[in-house]
């Protein structure tokens, strides 16, 4: 009996060996191994040299980094309020007002198109509109309309631009988590609300906006995190260019680290969002407990 | 019975514009949601019609409007380079090789840890268990930058830099820690009655595993292999940074530095190379999207 019992958890902890790997040999080197670098001036020759928090010191007083922060803050802001606000428009009109549910589910079908194709083609399809040359779509269709000459949007707009982009992107995914939502709510309450003569106005503010609030505030939660920490769709649309002036902060650490190939400052800069993400996550833990924080992750 | 339908009728007979007003507000709402949604998936759907259009085309109207068939720009489908404006870029098949192998290396490597790990996780009673899952959540909200300058390190250190091993297990690893909590949910679903009955049987766990859970958690599986499929067959960042060989290069890369570098005129070759790096997600998009709608990641 007790033979089998150990058999039994040995064939447990045999099967949790590439899980147990990750969250714990390979995170904690990581960690370990991002926070040491961070105190060296280690480059492409990957020579362990130590010289204190010069790194830490250079990342604050960095001319650039203001611009850097005030581009980090308004990119974060204005692309969390375009997919929420945009994915919620998207889940309520085609699951609520639409009379007919096939017509709405083809809706959503369209938009889920930006989440599947991969990053680098929808770059392209960015590019592409607002490409500087007389061919880009944009620049096409304001030649034929008004005859005006090409403009360089992606350096006239940069910053607007990758917000439309990882917008866009983006909602995609708030969509497919609000519109989950709205299904769920039981039916007979939008009933009892008509028959009880409210109008769609009220129906939408005192029924739908707080049946979603959940659901809204694990979106800004994870997804806030998540654009705080994203670069990849600003390194292929402008790289941070002109200027830096589309530059963000996750973006700036991999530029230090990968094409300056100054590893110890793009480690000490990139440690810089760590604390706000350990502080967000540790609230939302503290409130909300592990499971529904984890189940609105997914 | 009578009564309401002559008192309707009644109604109807008197006020035939307030009634027929009334019911054009009723669906106001419905009309408005479709006329919006149209407005803004019109040009979205448009833009993807447009490049496949744009692939098969010859020459182009004001170098934007399709004027004749041609199949000259997927040339490089039969020829060993891909050449364009006179520059020659590596044969698409090679690429399309490294691409699908990194795909799949990261969904197998993935699945399986997160099947194995989501098993022991629901079912398994041991000290620690709770703990374990508990660190997903922070494995899950660490900034990607953050790990790749160590991960680059750790690469260099096993000599794993540049090559396509190291990217699939990065890959596979960044995503286990979610992809377990989420196959450990269809685990939990499964009733624990099954799984008795089954070594009263004489069943080993083993065969439990194949007949009693696997049916059952399948969905889930075919969830997060799409998903790990997706995001390998998507990646750029990764294979950008520790992939620094030209005979391994992946249509992500290819892809980005043509329309970076030469966006000026041959849209034609660009234009097919995304439909071909695209295909593979479509096919998936067309025959998934119940999957697709129900992932949250």
């Amino acid at each position: 009996m007790v033979w089998r019992k150990v058999k039994e958890q040995g064939f447990n902890a045999m099967l949790l060996v590439p899980f147990f790997f990750n969250q714990y040999v390979l995170f904690l080197a990581t960690a370990i191994l991002v926070i040491l670098i961070a105190f060296t001036s280690m480059d492409s020759s990957m020579h362990w040299k130590f010289n204190g928090i010069v790194n830490f010191r250079k990342a604050l007083i960095d001319p650039k980094i203001g611009l850097i922060m005030l581009n980090t803050i308004i990119f974060v802001c204005m692309t969390l309020l375009f997919k929420v606000v945009w994915g919620f428009i998207i889940a309520v009109t085609t699951t609520y007002y639409m009379e007919n549910k096939t017509v709405g589910s083809w809706f959503r079908t369209i938009w889920l198109l930006p989440r599947v194709s991969p990053g680098v083609v929808e770059a392209m399809l960015w590019t592409w509109i607002f490409s500087s040359s007389e061919y880009g779509v944009l620049n096409s269709l304001m030649h034929t309309l008004y005859g005006s000459a090409p403009v360089a949007w992606l350096d006239k707009y940069p910053l607007l631009i990758n917000i439309l982009l990882a917008g866009v992107m983006g909602s995609s995914l708030s969509m497919v988590i609000l519109s989950s939502a709205m299904q769920s709510i039981n039916k007979s309450y939008f009933y009892v609300a008509k028959v009880d003569g409210a109008s769609e106005w009220s129906i939408l503010r005192n029924l739908i906006v707080p049946f979603l609030r959940w659901p809204i505030m694990f979106l800004v939660i994870w997804q806030g995190l998540a654009l705080l920490t994203s670069y990849e769709s600003i390194l292929l649309l402008t790289d941070g260019g002109p200027n830096s002036r589309s530059e963000t902060w996750a973006l700036y650490a991999f530029h230090k680290a990968f094409s300056s190939l100054d590893f110890g400052y793009g480690s000490a800069v990139s440690l810089f969002i760590l604390p706000i993400v350990f502080v967000v996550i540790f609230l939302a833990y503290r409130v909300f407990g592990f499971h529904k924080l984890m189940n609105a992750a997914k | 019975m009578e009564m309401i339908k002559q008192m309707q009728a009644g109604r109807s007979q008197a006020y035939p514009r307030q009634r027929r007003l009334g019911r054009i507000k009723q669906s106001l709402p419905n009309i408005l949601s479709i006329a919006l949604m149209t407005v803004t998936s019109v040009p979205l759907v448009l833009l993807y019609v447009w490049i496949v259009l744009i692939s098969f085309s010859g020459e182009l109207i004001g170098g934007i409007f399709p004027k004749s068939f041609s199949l000259q720009n997927w040339s490089f489908l039969w020829s060993p380079n891909l050449v364009m404006d006179g520059a020659v870029y590596p044969n698409v098949w090679n690429m399309f090789g490294s691409t699908l192998t990194i795909a799949l290396g990261t969904s197998v490597v993935e699945v399986a840890g997160s099947l194995m790990a989501g098993y022991v996780l629901s079912r398994g009673n041991f000290p620690g268990s709770k703990f374990l899952l508990q660190s997903t959540l922070l494995t899950h909200a660490f900034p990607a930058i953050t790990g790749m300058i160590a991960a680059f390190y750790i690469l260099n250190a096993v000599g794993l830099v540049n090559t396509l091993t190291g990217i699939i297990l990065l890959k596979a690893f960044a995503g286990m820690g979610m992809s377990t909590w989420i196959i450990k949910g269809f685990f939990d679903e499964v009733p624990k009655h099954l799984e008795w009955a089954s070594s009263v049987d004489g069943s080993s766990r083993f065969q439990t595993f194949i007949q009693v859970y696997l049916p059952n958690v399948w969905p889930g599986v075919v969830a997060i292999s799409l998903f790990a499929f997706l995001s390998g067959w998507g990646e750029y960042v990764m294979v950008s940074v520790f992939l620094f060989d030209d005979r391994t290069n992946t249509l992500s890369m290819i892809l980005h530095s043509l329309f970076v570098e030469e966006f000026h005129g041959s849209y034609g070759i660009v234009m097919a190379l995304a439909v071909f790096y695209m295909l593979p997600c479509l096919i998936l998009y067309f025959f998934s999207q119940q999957a697709l709608m129900k992932m949250k990641m």
